[in-house]
């Protein structure tokens, strides 16, 4: 397929705003837009065949199924991985394996990438410091939004640009230097890869009881030919059932009290509203290693903090100075905190003795937890259950399900986020306290470990491809196939099954997903190459 | 002295992903904090309680506390992961006897005062003698964030 300059352009500028956390939200963007499951149906509809353009983002997704960004760590960018995996697969005519061994050395630029950012941008805290202590309040939007995001883009724009630039022209000739045996490879090291994705997701979710469901699943999948949605709904049931709820562990949703008499005296909700979004779509725009997202929580408090301390300049730069501080946690959470610390903001202005130290170690002292609670929540259960379904119908050819994943999620998230957010402006730390020593959030957690386990065992049967091509032939008549004659006769898939729980077993014992990746890449390569596997 | 399979400096004590994975790798199954706040504060001990894993021991205690727990004896199959805000209360530790075999720097948040150490690390003057007094007292000193991260040590830092 060829591609005019205008195309590379259009999809320059999609990676690009795909980077941005505006209109979507910090999480909105990271869990929607920049997963290769969206973008490929994106660069698709760019290069003009939408349906290949989803099949192959959809695959290239299950190799970043397991990717969790926890404590500003991030091991491989999936949305380079996705836009220019599926670009270079649509230009070039390639097979959906082909692209995956492609993707992955573009994610692993693009984490590259991360790391400088979030170094550089800590260049600009000293300048944001100065400018609190000018009181000059409306240079911070410029410093924590506008000039990272100018930069990066700019960065991002002419990075993309030259890639797909110079890929797509060198594409075609190199694809007919490689002779076929070569691509062949390249196609069956593609196949061995979705082991590493379902292998570094099983890293977080296989434990306890929930092992036993990875190898239930797979046998469903793989003896009784259910489909991954039909794995879904089934063990979803079976893993409610298995948790176990009882009304007591709802008791901290029903007593919820509002102790919050000052509530809506100094701010009106939609200013609540406000800084609630402006957390969601700028908290990490300018995130560093230095304050992580401590300069957006600042960034979102400002304008309310100068509702409450109108005519109080000294007290505005005190609340501005200590919301300045190093801050990290999950975004939905990091909502509430931002309303538990509105709330005792305008007690404080109404004359209630609460020291700084307290805003310090009620921030440093919930931003932990949270985080480890919030970032299991969304990122080991809600993101890859959904993704799994929705990649699933993209690969077999629903156009639509990017889409729907991205509005369902979206729908989620926030419609939670923002309940948690007037749940902690109304109701204080206590809810959450209560809500964390429930129990409730352990339960879901098991049951989004057994179900995800179960999923994880379909999608080893249904892409990771690793079959044996060793023929006997005597007199032009097979004797003996190694695939069909004793694997699939036993026990279908088992290679699959057995290179996942490798993977696994690898990362556990604490070996760098990048080695793993590249590990698996140069097994299949090489067995491709030596026609051991086909 | 009590059997300290790991002393660690993390602003953010116990948080989620980051502490699942040290505990995996060291194996520990008592966690003790040392900061005092936390200790004495009712609602900070009530979120740490909340927030470990429900496998592990916790324990939360201001630093003289500390000193004397840590000073006994381990029963059998102890392995204690010790969590502190920052250097200083390590550093008063191993003053008072208790040498946990080297102290890990995890993660120092960006404050007034404080400048860029390394890539997660960030001290003020006062913190970079304390981490010179802990090297002095013959106590390894490294920066590493998560298990997979290369070790870094703060002796050619410094």
């Amino acid at each position: 397929m060829g591609v005019s300059t205008l195309q590379i352009c259009l999809i320059a500028l999609w990676y690009c705003f795909a980077n941005i956390s505006w209109p979507f939200g910090s999480m909105g963007q990271w869990a929607t837009i920049n997963r290769p499951l969206v973008s490929g149906l994106v660069v698709g509809l760019i290069l003009g065949d939408p349906v290949q353009g989803a099949i192959i983002g959809a695959t290239i997704n299950i190799i970043y199924l397991g990717i969790i960004s926890a404590g500003g760590s991030l091991p491989s960018d999936s949305g380079m991985a996705g836009v220019m995996g599926t670009a270079f697969a649509l230009i070039g005519g390639l097979d959906t394996n082909t692209a995956l061994a492609l993707a992955i050395p573009m994610g692993l630029l693009g984490s590259v990438i991360e790391v400088l950012t979030m170094t550089g941008q800590c260049f600009l805290i000293p300048l944001a410091d100065k400018m609190i202590d000018q009181g000059k309040y409306r240079a911070i939007p410029w410093i924590n939004v506008y000039i990272p995001y100018i930069i990066k883009t700019i960065i991002r724009f002419v990075l993309s640009f030259v890639i797909l630039y110079v890929g797509s022209t060198a594409l075609d000739s190199v694809t007919a230097a490689l002779s076929g045996r070569v691509l062949d490879a390249l196609s069956v090291m593609g196949g061995l890869l979705p082991a590493v994705g379902v292998g570094l997701m099983l890293l977080t979710i296989f434990k306890g009881k929930a092992r036993f469901f990875l190898f239930l699943g797979f046998l469903a999948t793989s003896y009784l030919g259910l489909n991954t949605i039909a794995v879904s709904l089934v063990f979803g049931i079976v893993a409610i059932l298995v948790v176990g709820f009882n009304s007591e562990d709802f008791a901290s949703f029903r007593n919820v009290e509002e102790t919050n008499e000052m509530a809506w005296r100094y701010i009106k909700k939609k200013d609540l509203t406000h800084a609630w979004l402006r957390w969601n779509w700028f908290c990490e725009s300018c995130y560093n290693y230095e304050r992580m997202q401590g300069l957006g929580f600042c960034n979102a408090m400002i304008p309310l903090l100068r509702k409450i301390y109108k005519g109080d300049e000294e007290g505005m730069m005190a609340a501005v100075k200590r919301h300045a501080m190093f801050f990290n946690t999950d975004h939905s959470f990091g909502g509430m905190i931002m309303g538990i610390c509105t709330s005792m903001e305008e007690q404080k202005k109404s004359g209630a003795d609460i020291p700084d130290e307290a805003f310090v170690s009620l921030k440093s002292g919930l931003m932990g937890p949270c985080a480890g609670v919030g970032d299991t929540l969304s990122q080991v259960v809600l993101i890859p259950i959904l993704s799994v379904i929705f990649i699933n119908l993209a690969i077999q050819g629903a156009v639509w399900a990017p889409v729907a994943y991205t509005v369902i999620f979206m729908l989620i998230f926030y419609g939670v986020s923002y309940w948690m957010l007037n749940l902690g402006y109304k109701s204080g730390g206590e809810t959450v306290l209560k809500l964390m020593e429930s129990g409730l959030l352990d339960k879901v957690i098991e049951v989004a470990n057994i179900l995800g386990c179960a999923v994880m065992g379909a999608l080893v049967c249904n892409y990771v491809s690793f079959n044996w091509n060793v023929v006997l032939v005597q007199e032009g008549v097979e004797v003996f196939n190694l695939q069909t004659g004793v694997f699939d006769a036993i026990l279908p898939n088992a290679m699959p099954l057995l290179l996942t729980v490798g993977v696994y077993a690898l990362c556990k014992k604490g070996v760098k997903s990048a080695y793993i990746t590249f590990g698996v890449m140069a097994l299949g390569f090489v067995l491709g190459l030596l026609g051991l596997i086909a | 002295m009590r059997n300290i399979v790991m002393a660690r400096v993390d602003e953010r004590l116990i948080h989620g992903q980051v502490m699942t994975s040290w505990l995996k790798v060291t194996d520990a199954n008592t966690v003790l904090v040392v900061d005092g706040p936390s200790a004495s504060n009712a609602f900070l001990r009530r979120i740490l309680f909340a927030a470990a894993p429900k496998n592990i021991e916790l324990q939360v205690m201001g630093e003289e506390d500390a000193a004397a727990y840590l000073a006994q004896e381990s029963p059998a199959g102890e392995r204690v992961f010790l969590l502190a805000k920052t250097p200083g209360p390590f550093l008063r530790l191993i003053r008072g006897g208790i040498r946990p075999q080297e102290v890990i720097l995890g993660n120092m948040g960006g404050a007034a005062g404080r400048k860029r150490f390394s890539r997660s690390i960030n001290a003020s003057d006062a913190e970079i003698g304390q981490f010179r007094d802990i090297l002095a007292a013959g106590v390894g000193l490294y920066c590493q964030m998560v298990p997979t991260d290369p070790k870094e040590d703060v002796k050619k830092l410094l």
